[in-house]
Formats: C-alpha cells, structure tokens, sequence
C-alpha cells in the first residue's frame, strides 16, 4: 500500500486516529515518524480484520459502495406505492441505476487506466 | 413469408460457413477451442459479451415478462445483471483474466483443490445450463413459428442442429464472430424498433402514459412481494461475475484491461437495448394486444402488425440471432464443463490431442440434442424459468469466487462449504421444501457466506504461496 490511492479490501479507507495514519501492515514509521502499537484497541481489530482483504483501488471501492447503495435505496419498500407517469418510482430508479452503474463504472475503470500510465 | 425465410436461411447459412472457417484454426489446440488464442480485442469482445448475455429471453422473453408481471418488477432482474457487469468489471475480471487458465472451475478448483470442487462445479453448471438453453431454444422456436409459419418442432431441430455445427467445429472464434454479427443485428432491430414507435407516438413518457392508462398494472410493483423482485435482481447481480459464459469471455481478452473494458462497454449497450425493450415497445404492445394467451409471443405480434415483411423478416433474424448468440456460449461453457472441466482432468497427458478435440466435438452434440428433446415440451415464462437455474450458480459460485480472490483467509474448508451449502439452499428454498417467505437466492447466499467465513476462520489458514499466488493476480 503506497497512501496513494491503494486501500484495504471492501473497507475502502485507512485509518487515522489522533493524526497517526495507519495502514494495512505497511511501515507506519516511514510516514508518519512513529510507530503506535494497535493491539486490543477497536482501531487494531478494524486493521486486522483489513488486513485479511487484498488491496483494492478506492476509487473502485467508492463506485461498488455507491451502486450498492443506490440499489439499496431503490429497494426502499416507500417507492412501490408512489408513481410517476404511470410507473411506480421503483421502475424509475431501477432504469437510472441501469445507466447510472454503467457509467460511474466506466468512469472509475478509465481514471484507473489514466492514473496508472 | 418467402423474404422472411430467405433472410433466415441466408443468417444460418453464414453461421456454419463462420464454423466451418474457425474449425480450421481451432480443431488442434485447447487454447484455440476454449478462449480463442486471448486474442479478442475490447469492441469484439465487448459486442461478444453483449450477445451471450442478451438472450432470447432479453428480446422475446424481457417484453413476456413485463406484459405479464409489470414493468418495474422485469427491470428489477434485468437492472441485475447491469450491476452484475458492475460488480464483474471491479471484482473479478482483472484477476480472474491474470489467472490465466479457461473455465471458472478452473480457478476454484485451485483455490479450493478438492474433488467436491471439481466435480460438483461442473455439474452444476450442466444442470443450470441445460435449463437455460431449453429456454433459449422455447424463443427460437416461437419466433420461426409465429413469423416463419413453420412449424414448433422443425424450427426447433434446425436451429438447433446450426448452432451444434458452429460450435463444436468452431469452438470459441467462431461463437465470437457469429456473437458479434448477432449482436449487432439485435441491438439495430429493439433500438430501431423501439426508435420508430417512439417518433410514431412523440415520447417514450407518452407511450407509458397512454399505456397506463390503459391497463395501470403494467406500472405497479406494490401487489407484489418485495422478495419476488428483489430475489431477481440479486440472482443476476451476483450471477454475472461467475456466469461461465460471461467468465470465459474475460479469458479470451487479450489482457485485464481490455477484458475489463470489454465488460464496461457491453453493459452499456445491454442497458440501452433492454430500456429500449421494455420502456417503448412493451407499451405499445400492451395497447395493441390486451389480452396474449402467452405472453411471450409480445414482441413478434407488434412486429407482425407494425412492419412490413423485409422488416419482419430481419426481425426473425434477430431473435433467432439473439437466442443462437447466448446458446451457442452456453453450449460451450456446458460442453467445456464436461470436456474439460471433469473429462479433461482425468485424461490429461494420456490422450492426443485428436482425442481431446474428438471429446469436445462428442460432448457438445450430446448436449444439444439432450436439450432439443427437453424443448419439444418447454416451459411457460422463460425468463422465470432460466433465471430459476441461473440461481443455483450465483448461489454456490458467487461467494467462493469473490471470497477466493479478495479474502486472504479463504480456505478449503471455507470454499467446499460456499459451494455445496449454497446449492443445496438454494435447491430446498426454491422447491419449496422450506417456505421462510425471503427471495431463495437471498438464504442461499447467506448460506453460502456463512460457511466461507465459518470455515475461514476456524479452519487451517491457506499456505502463504497460496495467498501470493491471489496477490499476484491483483497486479
């Protein structure tokens, strides 16, 4: 992990507490100039248990997060009985989602390919 | 119906000359067979990719559906495999393409390399796979018969008997190329279609209005249970990541990122097409004709009363395109399940590789010919139908694949228990065995999710060359 856009499995996110970065097992004393031990605290399970994911690119985590979410909220039950031009706004917001994830996913892959040359 | 049927015997004849002129590059080498030499560039493949996924069932079977069960409820399921590209594109096709081999059971089976692994996978994906190209087969079938006037069997049987030639002489450089030409004819005939009836009625908002207005059901999602749609949307969302036929596409890709890139740009033709489908010609159907025995016959009756007969005629060419472009890919994967997946292991290094060919050529024919008699007597509502099979594989593939490639802590034990409580779920909760009132793809994956983490971690952790071996494939 480089603290450049890198971050831990589906977390998405390192981990700053009190100005003190800590990363996915990376040498912490190289960026931040001291070492801080995580043991039994909240902050070292959420390390281990990020530690146990491969890296992935945050944007990409972002994009995953958000299309969840934007299922999830399609799936709201409050949006079957309301309509819109006759449709229920759960068949408006199920075809925005089915242009919407297209598009934020190409979007993240392109930057990705951009960055990386 | 003599233009009609010319066009169509123009479109299968070009099918097996494409076979005939592969089988001479293919015939020799599992790479060649399988992938296609991982020479496919983005546009092919992304149009390849397209056409396998956009099947009967997205052109005959999307519009049966929403004139049956609503519109909303039909973009649940098929908004499902748009977020499936998604979760593909992102999750798995970078390491899965990295990883370098043919079939999805390959990457399992070293994972996870036990015999449960790579047995049970394949069958499964027989069994699924089956069921879908029944389905496939049920819109082909319907499609010459309604606008061809030829009879249900006979159109069956040589539908069947032209996609069996290409493949099992052509391999996947012939299913590409005729996906492609598929691809294209079915994405001009629902656009175009849909584009006419759009300038013929001002806007697609008018065309919904007047429909609703006419039968308000088409709109509404309220009278049905949120798990009925929600359990579509999730099979094909988590489906598409560990579909075979999808999978082996990412495998022919010349490398990750075209294989990604490929992904992004078929989801977004699948997108337009499918709201073209169901946003404009569903409607204008369901004004016409209020009141189809078989819902599935939509599509073909706005055809038969809109258009003229060289129109008519194309637009049999594209639904028999749309259903030979998924089949075909779905005999592949089906025959590279028994060829490869169970026979090929056990024959590896003591059979030629005539043998090998002979074995591939043998398995695809049984298949299909098993699957012809199956169609003779289909099933109602194919999308139901085939989305039910689907489930089974995004049951017991989708947490071993995702969990194989991004959690450290996958294992053995993690990865035999996903696979074989996912399946057997799936199977009790959609029988109807045990009624618990949730979608069955939804326990199944639970299942399936619980099993991994219980046997991730109270297991024996995985090798350390196994963890960089999968941190590799992240590169």
């Amino acid at each position: 992990m480089d603290g450049r856009g890198e971050v831990s499995g589906f977390m998405g996110r390192a981990l700053s507490v009190r100005g003190v970065t800590y990363d996915n097992g990376a040498d912490t004393r190289a960026r931040t100039g001291r070492r801080v031990k995580l043991r039994g605290s909240p902050a070292a399970r959420t390390m281990r248990s990020m530690k146990s994911f491969f890296p992935m690119v945050r944007r990409e985590g972002v994009t995953l997060v958000f299309l969840i979410a934007f299922a999830g909220f399609a799936f709201i039950p409050v949006w079957r009985d309301l309509e819109i031009g006759g449709m229920a706004v759960f068949g408006w917001l199920i075809a925005a989602l089915m242009l919407v994830s297209p598009a934020v996913t190409l979007v993240a892959f392109l930057r990705r390919r951009g960055d990386s040359r | 119906m003599l233009l009609e049927r010319v066009l169509v015997g123009v479109y299968l004849a070009a099918c097996i000359g494409i076979g005939i002129w592969a089988s001479r590059k293919v015939l020799t080498s599992r790479s060649e067979y399988w992938v296609a030499g991982r020479r496919i560039g983005t546009v092919v493949n992304s149009m390849a990719i397209m056409a396998a996924l956009a099947s009967g069932g997205s052109i005959i079977g999307v519009m049966g559906l929403a004139y049956a069960q609503g519109i909303p409820a039909t973009l649940a399921l098929f908004g499902g495999s748009v977020v499936g590209f998604s979760l593909a594109s992102i999750l798995v096709a970078r390491p899965l393409r990295n990883f370098g081999k043919f079939t999805i059971t390959d990457f399992l089976s070293f994972r996870y390399p036990h015999a449960v692994v790579r047995y049970l996978v394949p069958i499964l994906i027989v069994i699924a796979f089956t069921i879908y190209i029944v389905a496939q087969l049920k819109a082909a079938g319907i499609a010459a018969e309604a606008l061809l006037g030829i009879p249900y069997n006979t159109a069956l049987a040589i539908a069947t008997v032209v996609f069996i030639i290409y493949v099992s002489f052509g391999g996947m450089v012939a299913i590409t190329w005729t996906d492609v030409i598929q691809g294209f004819l079915m994405v001009l005939v629902v656009v175009g279609t849909a584009a006419v009836l759009i300038w013929r009625v001002g806007s697609p908002f008018e065309i919904m209005s007047q429909a609703t207005a006419v039968a308000p059901e088409l709109g509404q999602v309220a009278h049905r249970p949120v798990s009925s749609y929600l359990g579509y949307f999730v099979i094909w969302a988590t489906a598409i990541p560990v579909i075979p036929h999808i999978v082996m596409r990412v495998f022919t890709a010349r490398d990750a990122d075209s294989a990604r890139m490929s992904l992004n740009l078929s989801m977004l033709v699948y997108s337009v097409m499918i709201l073209a489908a169901v946003l404009a010609i569903v409607p204008v159907g369901r004004i016409d004709f209020p009141a189809l025995q078989d819902a599935d016959e939509l599509f073909l009756r706005v055809m038969e009363t809109q258009f003229s007969p060289l129109i008519r005629g194309i637009a049999v060419a594209a639904v028999l395109a749309a259903v030979m472009s998924t089949t075909d890919a779905l005999l592949l994967a089906c025959s590279s399940a028994i060829a490869h997946d169970i026979l090929g292991g056990a024959m590896q290094g003591r059979a030629s590789e005539r043998t090998l060919s002979l074995v591939r050529i043998v398995t695809t024919w049984v298949i299909g010919i098993a699957a012809l008699l199956w169609a003779f007597s289909p099933p109602e509502l194919i999308t139901q139908f085939y989305t039910a099979g689907v489930g089974v594989l995004s049951s017991s593939l989708f947490v071993p694949t995702v969990a194989g490639l991004w959690w450290k802590r996958a294992n053995l034990a993690g990865g035999v228990g996903a696979v074989v409580s996912g399946a057997a779920v799936y199977m009790v909760v959609q029988l109807g065995i045990v009624d618990i009132g949730v979608a069955p793809v939804v326990v199944a994956l639970a299942a399936s999710a619980a099993a991994m983490v219980l046997g991730g971690l109270l297991g024996p952790r995985e090798s350390s060359e196994m963890v960089r071996h999968i941190g590799a494939l992240h590169g």
